[in-house]
């Protein structure tokens, strides 16, 4: 075999043990995925594709709206106007911060009849949530939906939400639960999310579910 | 020229340019692979904004995203530890001219879309370090790949464990020619 033939084959024999080591790593791992899982489903059967963004290009993003009492007007940015568009072309529902606020003020919030669900990880998760809001990691989804689920199916009204802006964990999450049989009528997807909730002051609950650790933050 | 080659193997001989070239990249593909390897969902959403995978191929985008940061640590571990150095080189040479293309092809994407100048274009290109400017991570890549193809071409065998994984044949072991009258 010719010198150049050796290295060529050298590099597909440490390849191949790569790509085995990965497997083999991401199968004994608790963090591990499922290779044959679509982690990005279809919003709407035959319509458009949930797009990726394109993440940040080298400039700040615009402040997103202040905190407002829920009885004021808001005003969407830009970015949020974007997200909204996105969410009607993929048949999902946005909602508006007043419309959080108000829900979340409302009796039947108190009985789960309206229900927070956060998309987000373990991590951001218990830094900070909406007080009372369920934990759906769309990643991680055989960990949380035996809980979510039947609490969803439930609920007159479903308001998921994560970071917001680009964040897309929100509408994967709510695809998931409106392919298990959620009432899509019901789903809404919080557009502002977890930075607008935070931004207007609003009450945030750490660590677990009705843990009672909520602190009101700062309005920014 | 002839005499500009022979001066290159022989400060290649010397095993010095070899092993600085191993333990850069090596330990650069270590870090970088395992800040991918310890966030699998992270990868995956970032490979996902090249919109390198059509529809219905996600099995090979999650196949990526779980593989990919194994083969960078290992290549980095075998580097340090003069292991198959030339092939894992070559390994990385090609993984590096492919990175840089998917880098460049996003990039361009961007500027196409917005007008931004391409050196103030900026994203997290899911190499393990963040977001980065596009042009210093070309210029970055750049030279990460002539350490690569520095390590190809180095015939360099000192401190290293095992340089190559398949025994060298010696010009002794060379069968003989024999001419057979017929």
């Amino acid at each position: 075999m010719s010198e150049t033939g050796r290295v060529v084959l050298e590099a597909f024999v440490v390849a191949a043990v790569g790509l085995g080591v990965g497997l083999a790593a991401n199968t004994m791992s608790p963090r591990g995925l499922s290779v044959s899982r679509n982690y990005f489903p279809k919003a709407t059967e035959g319509g458009g594709t949930t797009q990726p963004s394109n993440g940040t290009i080298g400039v700040e993003p615009p402040a997103t709206t202040q905190g407002v009492a829920a009885t004021q007007e808001t005003v969407v940015s830009p970015p949020g106007h974007a997200a909204v568009e996105r969410l009607r072309n993929n048949g999902l529902q946005p909602i508006s911060h007043d419309e959080v606020v108000q829900a979340f003020n409302d009796p039947q919030h108190q009985v789960d009849a309206i229900l927070f669900v956060d998309a987000r990880d373990d991590e951001h998760y218990r830094k900070g949530h909406i007080p009372r809001a369920v934990q759906l990691d769309h990643y991680r989804l055989e960990r949380y939906i035996d809980v979510v689920l039947p609490l969803a199916q439930a609920a007159e009204k479903v308001i998921v939400y994560c970071n917001g802006g680009d964040c897309e964990d929100s509408e994967f999450a709510t695809i998931e639960l409106r392919n298990r049989g959620v009432d899509p009528t019901r789903l809404f997807i919080y557009v502002g999310g977890m930075k607008e909730w935070e931004a207007g002051g609003l009450p945030v609950e750490k660590g677990d579910r009705n843990s009672g650790d909520i602190s009101t933050g700062a309005a920014r | 020229m002839s005499g500009q080659a022979g001066l290159l193997r022989r400060v290649d001989s010397t095993g010095v340019p070899a092993v600085l070239a191993r333990l850069v990249l090596g330990g650069l593909f270590i870090y970088m692979g395992y800040h991918k390897a310890v966030d699998p969902v992270g990868f995956l959403k970032l490979i996902r904004e090249y919109q390198m995978f059509p529809e219905g191929t996600h099995a090979a985008m999650n196949f990526l995203a779980v593989t990919l940061p194994w083969v960078e640590i290992l290549c980095g571990a075998l580097l340090v530890a003069g292991i198959a150095v030339r092939g894992t080189a070559l390994l990385l040479t090609v993984m590096l001219v492919g990175f840089t293309f998917a880098v460049i092809q996003r990039a361009l994407g961007i500027y196409q879309a917005g007008g931004i100048p391409f050196c103030a274009i900026k994203f997290d290109c899911g190499c393990g370090a963040g977001e980065v400017y596009i042009c210093n991570k070309v210029a970055e890549n750049a030279g990460l790949l002539l350490l690569s193809l520095l390590l190809v071409w180095s015939r360099a065998k000192r401190f290293a464990l095992r340089p190559s994984l398949l025994p060298e044949r010696r010009a002794a072991d060379a069968p003989a020619t024999v001419s057979a009258g017929r």
